[in-house]
This record gives C-alpha cells, sequence and structure tokens, in this order.
C-alpha cells in the first residue's frame, strides 16, 4: 500500500510557554515552547477538511475514486452523530464511501491506517484533533490543535513494510467522564509513563524491521520530552526522533500527534520512517512506511499570530457568555441541508437559457426569469471584495454574538468570485480575520469553518479567513 | 379613476414607551386622525395597516386587534408587511380603494412596539427582513447591509466618510424641533464621528433608534373633502421590489427599488424632482439618505454630498429633507414610519407644522424602503393651492 499524499494543518494562533508561565504563573508541560491555538470558528472537523483537501490537492487521485474515509479525533464537535459523514461531503468525495469516525482514544488514527492497509482501498486518513482540559492541568496547558491527512492508492502496496498493534490495561490515564467536556489524567507520574513506554516500546520492537536503519521515528508526543525518552530506549538518536516530532512547536496535537509528525517527515522528503500511536486504555500501533521517491506532501500552515493568555482563553470559548435568548431567525435543518452543495462545495449554477452565472442556483434566473434550469457549476474559493463592513460590539445577531465576543470583530462582505469560464458572480461570505479588516478592492480565500450552532447542532460553511 | 386625498392625520409621539400597548397607541394616532379630519370612527370603510409584529406579538390578525381597539367594527381590516415599508404601502392600498371606489374614506397606517424587550430579542427580530439563508448568516443586521453599500459607495465614488455625519447632524437638528422625536437633541460632526463604531463605516450616531410609535392617514374621495385646505391630493404613487439581499441586486451604490418607485410617481404626479419643496426620506442609516438622494433625483450619482455639505437639504434649502428628524432622529418604529413621513409631509403642507414649518410648499415626497431595498414605496402629495 503505498502513500499516494499527505498533507499538515496548523492553525495560525500561537501562544508561547512564556505568555502562559507569566500570565498563569506556571506551564507545567515539559518540551513545549509553543502551542497552535484553533481560532473561534476551528474545530477537529474544519482541520480534517483543511488537511484532507489539501492531500487531495497534493496528489493526483481522483477524489471520486476514494472508497474509504477515516477521521480520528478525540474532540468530535458533537459527541454521537458520525461527523465523518459530513466530511465526506465537504470533500465531495462519492456518497458509497465507506466512513469511520475513531473518537475513543487518541490512537485511533493507529487503528484507522492499520483497517486502511488490511482493507486495500484507496483511503483518505486524517487525523484532526484539539484537545481540551481545564487550564490549570498539564493536558489543559499543553492541548494545541492541528491535523494531518494521507490518501493511500490502492493498487501499490509497496509503501508499508510492517505494523503491530500492543494493548496493556492501563485505565486513567486520558479520560473523560461521561457528559464532562475536558480531558483529564489521573496524575500518576510513573503510572502514565509506563502506560507509555510499555505499549509504545512493545508495538514498535514487535515490527520486524531493523528500527536502528530509519530515518525518521513518529510517536505519539503528549508533550516534548516522552518521544525522546522512547528513542533513548530503543537506541534510536535524538536527531530522528526529532524528524517526526513537532509537539515542541504545537503542543499535543491528540489523535493528530504521531500522523503530523510523519507527514512533517515527509515533507522533509524522509520516507524510511516509523509512526506509532498511542492512546490511553492502553493501547500503541507501529508501522514502518519505506517508500521509494518522494511523497507530495502539503504543508499549509498559515503564518503565525502570537497571542496572549486572553484572547487564547476568548478563542476557545472559555471567557464567552453563553448565546444570547431571542427567537425569529430561524433557518430549518432541511433548509439548511438544501444548501449544502453552495456552503461546502460553492457551486453556482449556470443558466441554461442565457448562460448567466447565478449564487445561490435557485429560483428564476436574475437576467431571463427562466425558472431553476442551472448546470451547477464550481467557483472559485476566492475572490475580490466588493463591499465590506466590519462588525464590532453591538452589531452582530444574537446567533454571532458569542463568535463575535471570542473574536473581538469579523467582517461582513460581498465577494466577487469567478466562475469555470470568464463571468463572475457575487457571494454573501462571514470574514474571520486577524489583524484588521480587509477592504474593498482586497482578495479573500474562502475555506470551511464553523459558521454557527442552531438547537445546539453545528453549522458549517465557507468564510472568508485572512 | 377618482382623485385620492389625506383628509387628516394622526401621530403618537416617537419614544420608549414600554408601558403601552400597541393597541394604545394605534387608537391614539386613529383618534387624532379622526379628530383631524372630523369625521367617526363609522365613517371609516375600511382599514389598511402595517406593523412587523417586533417581539411575536399578535403576528396573526394584527389588524382587527388593533382596529376593534380603536373603536372601528364591522369593516375589511388587512395588514400589511413589507417590513419598514410596511405602512407605506398601506397608504398605497388605502389609495388604490378609494381610487378604485371600493371604498370612500380608508384609514391607513401602522404601529410598532420595540423597546419592551432586551437588545438581543430586538436584534433577533430586526433581522428577520433580511435575507435569511444568507445575507444574515454572515453575521449581519441591517446596519451592517447599510454600511456595505456604505463601502461600495464611499469607495466608487471617492467621498469623505463625513458626509454620513452630516446627515446625522442635519437630521438631529430637525428633530429638535419636532416635540414629538424619539431623539430630539442636536449633535456635532465630533459626536458623530467619535461614537462607537456598530458596523464599520457607520457608528451610533448614523444609526436610526428602535422606536415605539403609531401613526395613521385618513385616506378619501372628493366627497368627503369637508374643508379643502385640509386636504392633500395624493398627486402620485410608485413602488416597485427587488431581491431581498443585497448581493443579489444590480448595484450596491444604489437602491434599484427606489429609483423605479421614485420614475413611476413623478410620472403620475407629472412633476419633476426639481418642484419638490419638501420631501421625507427613508433615513434608517445615514447613508440611506444620501442613496436616496440619488436615487429619488434629487441630484446625479456620486452627487449627493454636494447636496448635504452645501446645507441644499437643510430647513433653509432649495429642498429640506427631513424636517420631521427623519427615522434617523425622528425615530423608526418600523410599521408605523411609512405614515408617518405622510404625517410629516400632510402637516407641512397644510401649513400646520409649528416652528419647523417651511415657507409655502406645494409639492412634498416622501420614500418609504422595507429592509435593504426589497420594497419601496414613494408618494408625491400636492398641498391646496
Amino acid at each position: 500500500m503505498k502513500i499516494h499524499s499527505a498533507a499538515r494543518y496548523l492553525p495560525r494562533y500561537r501562544i508561547t510557554k512564556e505568555t502562559i508561565e507569566n500570565e498563569s504563573g506556571n506551564f507545567r508541560p515539559a518540551g513545549i515552547d509553543e502551542i497552535a491555538v484553533p481560532s473561534a470558528d476551528e474545530d477537529s472537523l474544519t482541520m480534517a477538511y483543511e488537511a484532507g483537501t489539501k492531500a487531495i490537492e497534493a496528489g493526483t487521485i481522483d477524489p471520486t475514486t476514494i472508497q474509504s474515509l477515516y477521521l480520528a479525533t478525540t474532540t468530535p464537535p458533537l459527541e454521537e452523530e458520525d461527523i465523518g459523514v459530513r466530511l465526506a461531503e465537504m470533500l465531495d468525495l462519492p456518497s458509497d464511501i465507506r466512513i469511520q469516525t475513531l473518537t475513543q482514544s487518541t490512537n485511533g488514527i493507529g487503528e484507522a491506517i492499520r483497517t486502511a492497509i488490511t482493507t486495500k482501498n484507496t483511503a483518505l486518513i486524517i487525523g484532526s484533533d484539539c484537545p481540551h482540559g481545564e487550564f490549570d492541568t498539564v493536558l489543559g496547558q499543553a492541548g494545541g490543535a492541528g491535523a494531518a491527512a494521507i490518501l493511500l492508492e490502492e493498487a501499490d502496496i509497496s509503501g508499508f513494510n510492517d505494523f503491530s498493534s500492543y494493548s496493556a490495561v492501563f485505565p486513567g490515564t486520558r479520560y473523560r467522564e461521561r457528559g464532562n467536556t475536558t480531558t483529564q489524567q489521573i496524575g500518576i507520574a510513573g503510572y502514565e509513563r509506563e502506560a507509555y513506554y510499555q505499549t509504545i516500546s512493545s508495538a514498535i520492537k514487535s515490527l520486524d524491521s531493523t528500527i536502528t536503519e530509519i530515518d525518521a521515528i513518529a510517536v505519539q508526543a503528549p508533550n516534548g520530552v516522552l518521544p525522546y525518552r522512547i528513542g533513548t530506549q530503543l537506541d534510536i538518536a535524538h536527531e530522528k526522533i526529532a524528524n517526526g516530532t513537532i509537539v515542541t512547536e504545537t503542543g499535543d496535537l491528540g489523535s493528530a500527534s504521531a500522523l503530523t509528525g510523519l507527514v512533517t517527515a515527509f515533507s522533509k522528503d524522509i520516507t524510511n520512517t516509523i509512526v506509532c500511536t498511542y492512546g490511553s486504555g492502553g493501547t500503541a500501533t507501529a508501522f514502518h512506511i519505506n517508500q521509494a521517491g518522494k511523497i507530495d506532501t502539503k504543508i499549509t500552515d498559515k503564518e503565525h499570530e502570537e497571542i496572549g493568555m486572553l484572547t487564547q482563553l476568548r478563542q476557545r470559548y472559555r471567557v464567552v457568555s453563553p448565546e444570547p435568548e431571542g427567537g425569529g431567525a430561524y433557518v430549518s435543518l432541511p433548509s439548511w441541508k438544501r444548501t449544502l452543495d453552495q456552503r461546502y462545495n460553492l457551486l453556482g449554477g449556470k443558466c441554461q437559457t442565457c448562460n448567466e452565472l447565478v449564487f445561490p442556483p435557485h429560483g428564476a434566473c436574475p437576467e431571463c426569469g427562466e425558472q431553476d434550469e442551472y448546470e451547477m457549476k464550481s467557483l472559485a474559493t476566492e475572490g475580490e471584495i466588493i463591499a465590506i463592513t466590519e462588525i464590532k460590539q453591538g452589531g452582530a445577531p444574537p446567533e454571532f454574538q458569542q463568535f463575535q465576543s471570542a473574536t473581538g470583530s469579523y467582517a461582513s462582505a460581498i465577494v466577487t468570485v469567478n466562475g469555470p469560464d470568464t463571468e463572475t458572480v457575487d457571494i454573501p461570505v462571514m470574514i474571520n480575520f486577524v489583524d484588521s479588516a480587509p477592504s474593498v478592492g482586497d482578495h479573500i480565500s474562502l475555506t470551511i469553518r464553523r459558521l454557527y450552532t442552531q438547537e445546539g447542532i453545528p453549522r458549517y460553511s465557507m468564510k472568508g479567513v485572512c | 379613476m377618482e382623485n385620492a386625498y389625506i383628509i387628516g392625520v394622526g401621530e403618537t409621539p416617537y419614544g420608549s414607551f414600554p408601558d403601552r400597548s400597541y393597541r394604545d397607541l394605534f387608537a391614539e394616532a386613529t383618534q387624532e386622525a379622526l379628530d383631524s379630519a372630523n369625521i367617526n370612527p363609522g365613517d371609516i370603510d375600511e382599514v389598511i395597516l402595517g406593523t412587523l409584529g417586533v417581539g411575536g406579538r399578535q403576528i396573526g390578525l394584527s389588524g382587527p386587534a388593533a382596529s376593534t381597539y380603536s373603536g372601528i367594527f364591522d369593516v375589511p381590516v388587512t395588514r400589511v408587511e413589507n417590513a419598514c415599508a410596511a405602512s407605506g404601502y398601506a397608504v398605497r392600498q388605502a389609495t388604490q380603494a378609494v381610487r378604485s371606489g371600493m371604498a370612500d374614506i380608508v384609514l391607513a397606517g401602522g404601529f410598532e412596539i420595540m423597546t419592551d424587550m432586551s437588545d438581543d430579542v430586538a436584534k433577533y427580530w430586526l433581522g428577520v427582513s433580511g435575507e435569511m439563508e444568507w445575507e444574515r448568516l454572515t453575521g449581519t443586521t441591517f446596519a451592517g447591509v447599510y454600511a456595505q453599500m456604505a463601502s461600495a459607495y464611499l469607495n466608487e465614488y471617492d467621498v469623505n466618510d463625513e458626509v454620513l455625519s452630516q446627515v446625522a447632524v442635519k437630521n438631529h437638528g430637525n428633530a429638535a424641533n419636532n416635540p414629538d422625536a424619539h431623539l430630539d437633541f442636536t449633535c456635532t460632526i465630533e459626536d458623530a464621528e467619535s461614537a462607537p463604531v456598530v458596523a464599520d463605516p457607520l457608528t451610533l450616531y448614523h444609526c436610526c433608534p428602535t422606536t415605539d410609535g403609531a401613526a395613521t392617514v385618513i385616506v378619501a374621495n372628493e366627497s368627503a373633502i369637508t374643508n379643502p385646505e385640509d386636504a392633500v391630493r395624493i398627486a402620485g404613487i410608485g413602488a416597485s421590489s427587488d431581491y431581498v439581499g443585497l448581493f443579489q441586486r444590480e448595484s450596491y451604490t444604489r437602491i434599484p427599488a427606489s429609483e423605479q418607485a421614485a420614475q413611476t410617481a413623478y410620472e403620475r404626479a407629472d412633476i419633476t424632482p426639481d418642484q419638490l419643496d419638501i420631501a421625507e426620506v427613508h433615513d434608517c442609516f445615514t447613508i440611506a439618505e444620501l442613496l436616496a438622494y440619488e436615487d429619488l433625483g434629487f441630484c446625479g450619482r456620486g452627487s449627493a454630498d454636494d447636496l448635504i455639505t452645501n446645507g441644499r437639504t437643510n430647513p433653509d434649502g432649495e429642498l429640506p429633507v427631513n424636517m420631521s428628524g427623519g427615522l434617523k432622529a425622528k425615530g423608526h418604529p418600523i410599521g408605523a414610519t411609512g405614515a408617518g413621513q405622510l404625517v410629516e409631509l400632510y402637516t407641512q403642507l397644510t401649513h400646520q407644522a409649528g416652528s419647523r414649518q417651511i415657507d409655502s410648499p406645494t409639492y412634498g415626497l416622501a420614500h418609504n424602503v422595507g429592509g435593504s431595498g426589497g420594497a419601496a414605496v414613494v408618494h408625491i402629495l400636492e398641498g391646496a393651492q
């Protein structure tokens, strides 16, 4: 089984160890310098979309031929409901695709890879996570955000040389109580270390491969020290650990941890690697990948933006009031569902009578008045701002008030985007910006982010991000 | 077709009256109109009124709920809904009823209560006339949509955004002369520019308030006129519609429905814009007054700043605009606003406007917009010579 292409996504916000230390009195995770912080409209699903779409773009496989989609995350936006289905829709994958969403353990990503290898399908495997703990805990301080994806080719099985799994019961090393949103650890250091060392070392040792010959090892990294201890135990040079480890710059990436490390190694053109995932419980899964040639890899990290403690807490909705009560403006779920081709895939319509490009492609053609005779056309996910306003305190509708509080302000704009030919069409866009709001005439890129939540169900849509 | 006239008007003060009901306000405006026209409730053949029902009060059958409370029984009563243009359209419907001969005397008007609820609930309701599935879900209310228009307008014509504040200063100055205005105080350019930003480039002073109030007019045929001096002829009406969402319209720097409505109204009244003596335009946000100058033909495209900067729409200018204070400062009780504009025109054209009376007006224009331009209606009134 060959890895055809790969991608990594990290959000742009970073908070440094020093900032947390200065502003909260301590920083307890070992070996971590910076934490990647998700923006207020990012979650494990949107980051999975980012990594997945870029992995597809990096290669040449037609997405309609992908047979399996695996999503591993310990922080799905909903406790129950297969969000993998939404991910498949966002990535425009075929409706007969096999979808597996693994949420019970950070080792879910290892199980996903193992299942994909044994199934021998063309498979997209994505690890995406933003571990969430109380801020005065090691896990709460270490929790970062990121995603990685690999696309496996069905026909070629040359890439994965070897794999193994190991499990040994270690309850309480990392767990979340039923009904609770924060992940905890029992806090017995020696016990937790033993769980980590025993399972990971055993899985790696069970590989048939000669591990001293590999160039990088990407191992589950709850902090920046433990992977190197594994290296010491297995007599692997620290440099090889460093080739597959990014926890120092991102924090703990949960289900995405080992895979982001692996993809990082690919981006350095290192393909003789071991990846070993681990999850509480405890289980570990190791793979030896020794693939000839370069793996097409996209690293889509945005330019870093360093933030302070209060901004981090706001972006994570820790210091934001709940959505206000109200009523009136209501878009039913069936109505919302009818627009998903536009929300996720930005499909406009070309009028069959007069060729006018129309968005949304419903109702009478604005040019010739013909009813609903549109041929669906993909619109460009970037465009020029024609009209814009920055919405600040007091300017947001109630359903967007939390987002406005979390981000400080956002923009609402009309953007002209290109159709498949020379024509353009205007679309309404919410923009999440970092520094200052863009202006009329500026260009903006669009991607899928969480838009708002109604009746407890998060809704996602194309948004402008800059 | 018969001529139609406004023979009497009524209006409550505009403001915040959380202790009053919508029926109570409508009854007060109705009684005032009946007194003004010197008629009785039994003389009314039909009632057409507008309200959005902000807060969710009596959305169904709000017409009869208000008319019976006002002592008008056993006649057809219809509620018209066209967002902020509801009662402008109600008067248009009343005029149609009179001109067609179906009715001799029709009570038209509207009401709204907007201040007896939390800001959050009010904001939900203010958004319900925006385009729900796309526009609102970019996180915007009407302030944001008009701010988008302002961004496009200021950019296209390279106009300094101080003009937005100049409109606020003029209309607050006018409202200070109107004892029934909601925001009856003056403001300076500095006040307007330094106010909190609601939706950039619009500050708080560039936005109308949420207001409680009711307004009514009595529309009648010639046979109902007892005092010709107090009858104002409805010389021409135009109305039009467009996409509810701004992003689907052909322009973001004008409101096509307003343009079309005005063109029809001028044609039917057989006058040109330069014959107007006074206008009440839909200035829910100050950018809207500037767009109205151009959409209504008061000036060419991109030259609205010349009118406001040179005082040509001031009380002593060649075309005083929003002598009442406009939506901006008189207030904007959604369902009452369109009728309220006609109350001001009637008052001016019958020389009853007291300290804010302008000299010898003959023609007045009222411009009432629903949402950000999904509906518009323009009335041209002609006072007794």
